[in-house]
């Protein structure tokens, strides 16, 4: 599904070279699912833009469905996106003169299918929000909103979802909710879902747990759910 | 192109309705496109009315005036141009009614005059609005000659070796256009009679006239002829040449109206560079959006140039249906200044209101638009990473092209 060898990131700030990740390796197999928790800074948003082919690593290899990313352009790399990758984010990312059905349809409309409106509310009413699927982002709570962008990053029958930060806005109880959600979609459609958290409870919940941390992954146990470390 | 783009940018114009920028956008447009075709509305009605008053004037759209007969060969010539004609005869002849004798400036026409208007003959009970000249057998004459003479409506009047009755006394001519016998009174009668008269003569001092109506088209057609033709000592009136007040006055009003329209243009076209701001910031993030989501650049570009030439197609009918209602209050407002009645609205203006619109939209948003071209899908997880604003020399030299290209038609008209 996505392999990674010896990546590395490096961004010039001013006179200084900062590298942010270096010899970094990880391969992740299909209906995988893999925690990458770290402090803030550690460079997780950075990794997950180089695994999605949002970003290029300054060193490296990666493949992505068996396609190597470096031979590809932007173009390209979006290509392979197209209706196979969704993603989660922190801030949820909708948009605001959008409904909530208009902005579960928009990754369908770039790869249309026979009924995608049908589709698009089917995702809604398993997300729960049936009955506000008019509403704009900004009628609905922060909870409601994250269901919205599950359900616009499921929508397209994804291989695999990058989760970035997925309960980062959200209070505990909504948060716990949102982690349900996202796991049991995951385990019914058999998704690859890659997400970068501070949160242990949701590490916890996935099948393996990497810790970035001075630029490299490594293995990681996530505190147990009653030791009292909940987050990086 | 993709039926997936036109769909795409068919609904997010839809749902981009909803937003504020884009109202604003759009009102913006639309002011930009009213204020441009309400002008160039009422300058095509006042132009063509002006045409249409110099060809009534001249009795034509084109004269052609010799001492002798026009040749088989340029008529054929003129018609198959598209020209309709009409000939005419002017010659200073005595005319008589019993003992009174009187040097009259007669003008025989054919059945085609006149080409335009209409003249206005006193029957003897009221003054009857007539389409034609006098049939064969009668005469027309002006009320000094039938002052001169002491005529009425019925006499017959001798025409060198003929009789004519007078039918009407002429008010006002059709055609005004003034010949050498104006000093002398006009006696009107039918190209018909004229050989019986026996005034045409080898060395008699007659003019002939051809009178030409056709389209502006049919006139530019034969412009190396009418070179041609003055060479040769033929005078040649061409309706656009020779209206020399009317033109000055047509280009001094288009000067100010045109700089007026320049002006709301403009005004406009900061009200569309400051939404398509507001726009193209709100739209960073749907970009970045639907890189993530696989759309290529080329998509991008595609979607969003094709939502706002939507938007400015819908502007410019809008905007042209409120200008074509603005020329005609501003037609309203001018009547009592205008010496004539003008011909209805042309469809040019409205091709003018597409172009407005569009000319607006890239002049003034073109260069912020090119700021969603190079949204990166990145800024979906940093959302610091906004492309780079448009460089300060195409902010500016985009639109202060634009504005100087426009100043130059303007100017160029004015010349």
């Amino acid at each position: 599904m996505l392999h990674a060898e010896k990546l590395a990131k490096r961004v010039i700030s001013g006179e200084r070279t900062l590298t942010i990740l270096h010899d970094l390796s990880l391969s992740v197999a299909a209906g995988e699912s893999v925690a990458i928790l770290g402090k803030s800074g550690a460079g997780k948003s950075t990794l997950l833009g180089l695994l999605a082919g949002l970003d290029t690593p300054s060193d490296g290899e990666l493949t992505l469905f068996g396609h190597a990313l470096s031979r590809l352009d932007e173009d390209g790399r979006a290509a392979l996106r197209a209706g196979r990758v969704g993603f989660v984010f922190q801030n949820f990312q909708l948009l605001p003169t959008l409904s909530a059905l208009e902005n579960v349809l928009l990754p369908l409309e770039l790869s249309p299918r026979a009924g995608e409106t049908r589709t698009a509310q089917q995702w809604l009413e398993r997300v729960g929000l049936g009955e506000r699927t008019s509403h704009q982002p900004k009628q609905l709570s922060g909870g409601e909103q994250q269901r919205v962008a599950i359900a616009r990053a499921f929508v397209t029958d994804p291989e695999l979802v990058f989760a970035d930060e997925p309960t980062g806005n959200l209070d505990p109880d909504t948060g716990a909710q949102i982690i349900d959600l996202l796991f049991t979609l995951n385990k019914e459609a058999g998704t690859t879902l890659i997400l970068v958290t501070h949160d242990h409870a949701l590490a916890r919940r996935c099948d393996r747990c990497l810790r970035l941390t001075n630029g490299q992954l490594v293995p990681f146990e996530p505190a147990p759910a009653n030791s009292g470390e909940g987050d990086e | 192109m993709s039926d997936i783009n036109w769909r795409l940018a068919a609904r997010s114009l839809k749902r981009d309705l909803r937003a504020a920028d884009v109202r604003a956008l759009f009102v913006a447009l639309v002011l930009a496109v009213a204020a441009s075709t309400m002008i160039a509305f009422f300058l095509d009605r006042l132009e063509r009315g002006l045409e249409r008053q110099a060809g009534q004037m001249l009795g034509g759209d084109l004269v052609l005036e010799q001492r002798d007969p026009f040749p088989e060969e340029l008529r054929n010539t003129l018609e198959q141009a598209g020209f309709t004609l009409s000939d005419q005869v002017d010659l200073v002849s005595m005319i008589s009614q019993g003992e009174r004798f009187q040097p009259a400036s007669l003008k025989a026409v054919d059945d085609v005059y006149p080409h335009y208007g209409v003249s206005h003959v006193g029957r003897g009970n009221g003054v009857e609005q007539i389409v034609s000249g006098p049939p064969a057998g009668e005469a027309w004459a002006d009320p000094r000659l039938a002052e001169l003479i002491e005529i009425e409506i019925g006499d017959r009047v001798q025409v060198g070796q003929m009789e004519l009755t007078i039918s009407g006394i002429i008010e006002r001519e059709a055609d005004q256009s003034a010949g050498f016998g104006n000093f002398n009174p006009r006696l009107m009668l039918n190209t018909a009679d004229l050989e019986a008269t026996g005034l045409v003569q080898p060395g008699s001092r007659i003019e002939f006239e051809l009178l030409a109506a056709g389209p502006p088209a049919a006139l530019e057609q034969v412009q190396g002829l009418l070179a041609q033709l003055r060479r040769d000592g033929v005078d040649v009136r061409d309706v656009r040449v020779d209206r020399p007040q009317l033109g000055n006055a047509l280009q001094r009003a288009e000067s100010y109206l045109g700089l007026a329209g320049l002006a709301a243009v403009l005004l406009a076209g900061v009200a569309v560079a400051m939404s398509t701001r507001r726009y193209v910031e709100r739209h960073l993030d749907t970009a970045a959006l639907l890189r993530c989501f696989g759309a290529s650049q080329y998509q991008l570009v595609t979607i969003f140039s094709l939502q706002l030439i939507g938007l400015a197609f819908m502007a410019s009918l809008i905007g042209a249906l409120l200008g074509l209602v603005g020329q005609a209050v501003l037609l309203w407002l001018l009547t009592s200044f205008l010496p004539m009645r003008l011909p209805p609205p042309g469809i040019m203006p409205l091709w003018l209101g597409i172009f407005t619109a569009l000319a607006v939209l890239v002049g003034f948003a073109g260069p912020m638009l090119l700021r969603i071209k190079q949204v990166s899908a990145l800024k979906v997880l940093r959302r610091e990473l906004d492309p780079l604003p448009p460089a300060a020399w195409l902010v500016v030299g985009w639109p202060a092209s634009y504005l100087a290209a426009c100043c130059g038609s303007i100017q160029a008209a004015s010349l």
